[in-house]
């Protein structure tokens, strides 16, 4: 977006906090998702019903740990997220875990836009400040050594 | 999907003017929306049986607002107001409530409106940086902004492009920019095509659409029947669809919730082909039928596309297709006459959609003066909301009835 021709300060206000972000932990700290028990079906994030065969016997799915690079990209247009004014440039990319699921992620320690089939592996990082003031943490990914 | 039994009329429809301060309320630019559209018409507020409501529901902190809209503009209390929340296609799926209200019998006049105004608490501005409807994007700080991106980069490695389709896009699209008086570009210096196809952020933010702040719009929509007792000459009819694709970015890979997803991933716009195929049938044309698109373009490879998706060029085509000056007035299909989202300006749910639509209607009506496409009958405006998760598609006809 190019935001040159707005008429007054851009309002920032943050939607999100600590309750919302606990709700989520485990697929935040674990990526856990659901795997339908009916038809096999493996999601990320968690799901209640499978899309798929409509099931609702979804069980907790631990999803792979490591993956590789679909695309990638440097955001550093000059507008980050809100809660990331205070962060530099993020490398942020699009993931095919080793089970086939697609993540969106940023990659933690690398400013560079990697190929497309880099080796990632999962790892915790911090995020940011939510709006109570309490530091969010969750996945990110980095090249796999 | 079927027993739609009525035609259903574009009457009358209005944007509001750009450069609203930031204090202004939502109901004053709502209200000036609604009082410019039936100022057009020879209705009264009483003669509004039904309508719809798009807005952000991050822009409007009141409850219930269909009824806080209908009350505001001092609607008949018979009158329903749906309220939608579709993010930047939200336009359009008012427009979906409404033509169906009125296309299945029940009603004969019918209000579409549409708002995104930054009422203290947020606004589109703020929200293109905050995220999108996910959870993971929230708490991981993704936005619009990093799906778009990385969507364009996947496109171009698949299907072989640099930025040149994208740099011809905003170029032509500047172009008609500057012969529509309420875009953003409107009497603006031409931006260099150097400037434009520099492999830079300034050259993807050139590429990339502008802002336009608080808007409404405001449609009038009648059943061919009430078209016809007010005399309507050449009237236009609209058409609409929808489909959408799961909000999470990563199910847009392989989807496997749905089979004819299964192939496509975030390169390609199955709910566009899905929306498409249902209003192509209803409208009866088929792709070749399309004299001018309208599509959402927050960058260029996303209008491109958008065309891929319509069916207007072969998948992975669109960026030859542009190239070749297909998308310019005397090419196979022109396309965002009005300049798109890169020179008029992002509104999301303010008027995305409405303002496709409202082109399409005056190149159909011949009023689209310095930009026409000689002889127009159809058009097809689309719009999608929260990064693809939405889409919907619109024919208008011209000699329809």
């Amino acid at each position: 977006m190019n935001f040159d021709n707005l008429y007054g300060p851009i309002p920032k206000v943050e939607t999100h906090n600590t309750v919302r972000a606990f709700k989520e932990k485990d697929g935040r700290y674990r990526l856990i998702g659901s795997q339908c028990a009916d038809c096999g079906q493996i999601w990320f994030p968690r799901r209640f019903i499978c899309p798929k065969c409509h099931g609702q016997n979804l069980q907790p799915y631990a999803c792979a740990q490591g993956g590789e690079i679909v695309v990638s990209w440097v955001d550093n247009m000059g507008f980050p997220t809100i809660g990331y004014e205070d962060i530099d440039d993020r490398l942020i990319a699009m993931i095919r875990l080793d089970d086939g699921i697609h993540i969106i992620a940023e990659i933690a320690e690398c400013k560079r836009v990697l190929p497309k089939g880099t080796r990632v592996q999962l790892v915790i990082r911090q995020q940011k400040r939510d709006d109570t003031g309490n530091l969010v943490y969750g996945y990110k990914f980095k090249i796999s050594e | 999907m079927e027993k739609k039994t009525k035609k259903v009329v574009v009457l009358s429809f209005a944007i509001t003017d750009r450069g609203y301060p930031y204090d202004t309320p939502w109901r004053k630019i709502t209200v000036d929306a609604f009082t410019k559209c039936l100022g057009q018409t020879r209705l009264r507020v009483e003669d509004i049986e039904c309508g719809s409501v798009a807005y952000n529901e991050r822009t409007i902190s009141e409850a219930a607002l269909g009824t806080q809209v209908a009350d505001c503009l001092g609607l008949p209390m018979k009158c329903s107001m749906t309220p939608v929340s579709h993010a930047c296609c939200g336009g359009g799926m008012a427009l979906y409530n409404v033509w169906h209200y009125i296309a299945s019998g029940r009603y004969d006049v019918g209000l579409v409106m549409t708002m995104q105004c930054s009422d203290l608490f947020d606004s589109m501005e703020a929200m293109n940086p905050i995220g999108n409807h996910s959870d993971y994007d929230y708490m991981l700080g993704f936005s619009h902004v990093e799906y778009s991106y990385l969507r364009d980069y996947l496109y171009r490695e698949k299907y072989g492009y640099d930025v040149t389709p994208s740099a011809k896009w905003s170029q032509i699209c500047h172009k008609f920019a500057r012969l529509t008086p309420g875009a953003t570009e409107y009497g603006k210096d031409m931006p260099s095509y150097a400037d434009l196809s520099a492999v830079s952020d300034e050259g993807e933010r050139a590429r990339s659409a502008t802002a336009r702040g608080s808007t409404a719009t405001a449609t009038i929509l009648v059943s061919e029947e009430k078209a016809r007792e007010l005399g309507i000459v050449d009237p236009i009819t609209c058409y609409v669809s929808y489909a959408f694709r799961p909000p999470y970015i990563g199910n847009h890979f392989f989807y496997a919730g749905d089979p004819s997803y299964v192939p496509f991933d975030i390169a390609e716009q199955p709910a566009i082909m899905e929306a498409a195929k249902e209003v192509y049938r209803d409208a009866k044309i088929t792709p070749e039928d399309i004299d001018v698109a309208l599509v959402h373009d927050l960058s260029g490879f996303e209008g491109i596309m958008s065309l891929e998706g319509l069916g207007i060029c072969p998948i992975g085509q669109g960026g030859n297709f542009v190239l070749a000056g297909n998308t310019d007035l005397g090419g196979k299909c022109p396309t965002n006459t009005h300049g798109g989202g890169i020179a008029y300006g992002h509104t999301s749910v303010g008027s995305d959609f409405q303002i496709n639509m409202f082109e399409g209607i005056l190149q159909l009506q011949g009023k689209a003066y310095g930009r026409q496409v000689e002889g127009a009958k159809v058009a097809v405006a689309q719009a999608y909301g929260t990064h693809h998760s939405l889409d919907i598609v619109s024919v208008l006809k011209k000699g329809d009835l």
